[in-house]
């Protein structure tokens, strides 16, 4: 956007608002790293992932800094320096907790923990080809490689890092797949995880991997920010009605809560499975590429099924009872 | 204890279960399944912008190659953000998100179990139907961002960019269903007793995540609706020419484009988690810090969206605020003024109210 041609008192005050993005987001990383100072990290694979994402972060955010000045970023702009910025910030950031998530919550999802040695091959595959992948980037931009372009002359010396880059991808690339794999196969082959491998604070950890169709055998009632590490009784699969546990067993039913304290406020009865959702979007379907293709009978007949299967859906059918 | 609780669990077995075979697989509302559905149907898109990058990567792996021409060129490396972006990041936390929020707040659904059905169907849909672009080598060629007037009639006269608007209409339509049952599920749905103060930071991030998306992403649906009138029906929102304004686009799709960098980065918060069971000792600073840094996001991306310009400063503001409530005290409060055994238990009771009354 500096490079746009706003109006300079513009382009001072985002520049400005840019810079202080970084007050935030530095104390974000001041929290990650006091956390892991104050307590005693188990280097498993989930958290590797997570000290590769602070490196990463840190590092896309300070190339963020760079380029949230005027005139740095007028030199750049349009640059791989940019390509390499966004790529820490969107592609590190996206990539390292998904994987992550996959092997915390694995476990909890598949009811098998993720197999923990090629997580850690895995890890050291991407994180070493992803900053192989993107770091040299930062300096192809700086020596004047412009992004969007599909080739480059053999004179500019570009040759190298590009060769590099191209490795880091694959590397990075299998890293990914061994992951991918990994969730395949100890998806049916892993360890059984039982309730709660980690001794996560948290109610998810409170039901069984995976968790029964109704999840709660009873709606429990929470006590403490750290239910599963305050409350033992959570421990025993269901919370007792003496101890709180709602069974809500007399339909297929939810409880629902007031919005601040959560207090007890109805009962609501939940639809079972529909193909409405799905023939609406077989309908959406059909009118998007009637205005595509502008073949005004598909468009007319996709958006005609999908009104009916609207109608479909919302038909009356079981009631809220308030307490 | 287990006389107590097997009878309800037979009960609810029949109550809830969903009968297996292809009808419940299409029509299955069960929040688990569709949240494996889209963990899926994520990693498959992320395998496909994988793909693409690797063969960006193989052209540009040295000086003059002719591996893919400028045309290939332009398709995969828009196919490749958008995928990565629209398919891959923001909705792989939307699958965690559906899976993991209902547990994690003690409820056994999603607040509208159909919607939820809906907006994976649509996400999927969507994805298809961009997708299926490649089937006559006309796939979306000017960029994620697509700035006019590259993507205008005038430069880019097939339908490729029609392929980019409208897929993106119709995943916003997902996206924007798929914010109200998150935000209403969080906020209607908690077990008792689970005020906010006691919300897991993870739900935390996934509430700031689609409440972002619920002030960004009309301004995307709006901007490619407007795109595709200017395309077909004559009309000049970003054609200076006849008194509209380029710009206009660039500043529409970075009200969402800047927001939506939060709404990948917020429900990854999450990792928290790992730090809590790991830490073994001191966990009021983990939680509180992050706590108090989620409300920071959530306010710092709400203003974000609605301001007009590349960054707000009511971001910054909103990060002081929780700087001074959030990270200066927790690490130290509890040890030094805390507990008289110094054991974490009575560390965490003592540093409780203190932490209620910050969040009110």
């Amino acid at each position: 956007m500096f490079s746009t041609g706003l109006p300079s008192l513009a382009l001072s005050f985002v520049s400005l608002t840019s810079f202080l993005v970084a007050i935030p987001s530095g104390i974000q990383v001041f929290a990650y790293l006091a956390t892991l100072v104050t307590g005693k990290p188990k280097l498993t694979t989930p958290m590797w992932y997570v000290l590769g994402f602070i490196l990463i972060f840190v590092i896309g955010g300070v190339s963020g800094v760079m380029t949230a000045s005027v005139p740095l970023d007028q030199a750049v702009t349009d640059s791989y320096f940019v390509v390499a910025h966004f790529h820490y910030i969107m592609g590190g950031v996206a990539l390292f907790p998904t994987l992550a998530a996959l092997y915390y919550w694995g476990p909890k999802i598949w009811g098998r923990k993720l197999d923990e040695h090629w997580g850690k091959i895995s890890f050291w595959l991407t994180f070493v080809g992803f900053n192989l992948a993107f770091f040299p980037m930062h300096i192809l931009g700086a020596i004047g490689m412009p992004r969007r372009t599909y080739t480059y002359a053999s004179h500019l010396g570009w040759d190298n890092w590009n060769l590099g880059e191209t490795i880091g991808t694959f590397i990075m690339g299998v890293g990914i797949l061994i992951t991918i794999v990994n969730v395949v196969r100890s998806a049916r082959h892993g360890e059984p995880a039982g309730n709660d491998p980690w001794d996560a604070d948290t109610l998810e950890w409170a039901t069984s991997s995976p968790p029964p169709d109704y999840d709660f055998e009873t709606i429990p009632e929470v006590r403490s920010l750290h239910p599963m590490w305050d409350q033992p009784e959570l421990k025993t699969g269901a919370q007792p009605p003496e101890m709180g546990g709602r069974p809500l067993a007399e339909g297929h039913r939810v409880l629902a809560t007031s919005l601040l304290d959560a207090k007890p406020e109805a009962v609501v009865d939940m639809p079972h499975e529909s193909m409405w959702p799905f023939v609406l979007t077989v309908g959406l379907m059909g009118f998007f590429y009637g205005a595509l293709t502008r073949i005004a009978v598909v468009a007319v007949l996709g958006g005609f099924l999908s009104l009916v299967s609207v109608v479909g859906w919302i038909w009356p059918r079981g009631q809220t009872q308030e307490m | 204890m287990t006389t107590l609780a097997d009878r309800p669990g037979e009960r609810l077995e029949r109550l809830w279960a969903e009968e297996p075979g292809l009808g419940t697989w299409l029509s299955t509302v069960d929040h688990k399944r569709l949240a494996k559905k889209y963990l899926y149907t994520a990693l498959v898109f992320l395998v496909l912008g994988g793909i693409e990058a690797s063969v960006m990567r193989l052209q540009l792996a040295h000086s003059n190659l002719k591996l893919l021409d400028p045309e290939t060129y332009n398709q995969l490396f828009t196919m490749h953000g958008v995928t990565m972006i629209f398919l891959f990041a923001v909705p792989i936390f939307s699958g965690f998100g559906v899976y993991m929020v209902p547990l994690m707040i003690g409820s056994r659904e999603m607040a509208f179990p159909r919607l939820n059905a809906f907006t994976y169907w649509g996400f999927v849909a969507a994805g298809v139907f961009m997708y299926s672009s490649f089937l006559i080598g006309r796939s979306p060629d000017g960029g994620w961002f697509g700035y006019t007037p590259l993507t205008d009639k005038a430069f880019s006269p097939g339908p490729n960019i029609d392929f980019y608007a409208l897929g993106l209409i119709f995943l916003g339509l997902a996206s924007t269903g798929a914010a109200i049952n998150f935000i209403t599920t969080i906020l209607k749905m908690r077990a008792p007793g689970m005020t906010l103060n006691r919300m897991p930071i993870f739900v935390w991030g996934e509430l700031a995540m689609q409440v972002s998306i619920l002030f960004a992403q009309p301004a995307l649906t709006l901007a490619t609706v407007m795109l595709m009138l200017q395309r077909h029906w004559h009309y000049h929102f970003f054609d200076p020419g006849a008194g509209g304004d380029n710009l206009l686009w660039q500043h529409l799709f970075w009200i969402f484009g800047h927001p939506l960098v939060y709404i990948i980065l917020l429900p990854r918060h999450w990792h928290y988690h790992f730090f809590d069971p790991g830490a073994g000792g001191d966990t009021c600073c983990g939680s509180t810090c992050s706590g108090s840094s989620a409300i920071r996001s959530c306010t710092s991306s709400c203003c974000r969206a609605s301001a007009s310009s590349r960054r707000s400063c009511r971001r910054s503001r909103a990060g002081r605020w929780s700087a001074t409530r959030g990270s200066s005290s927790p690490r130290w409060r509890p040890r030094s003024s805390g507990s008289a055994c110094g054991c974490t238990t009575c560390s965490r009771r003592v540093c409780r109210p203190w932490r209620s009354a910050s969040f009110r």
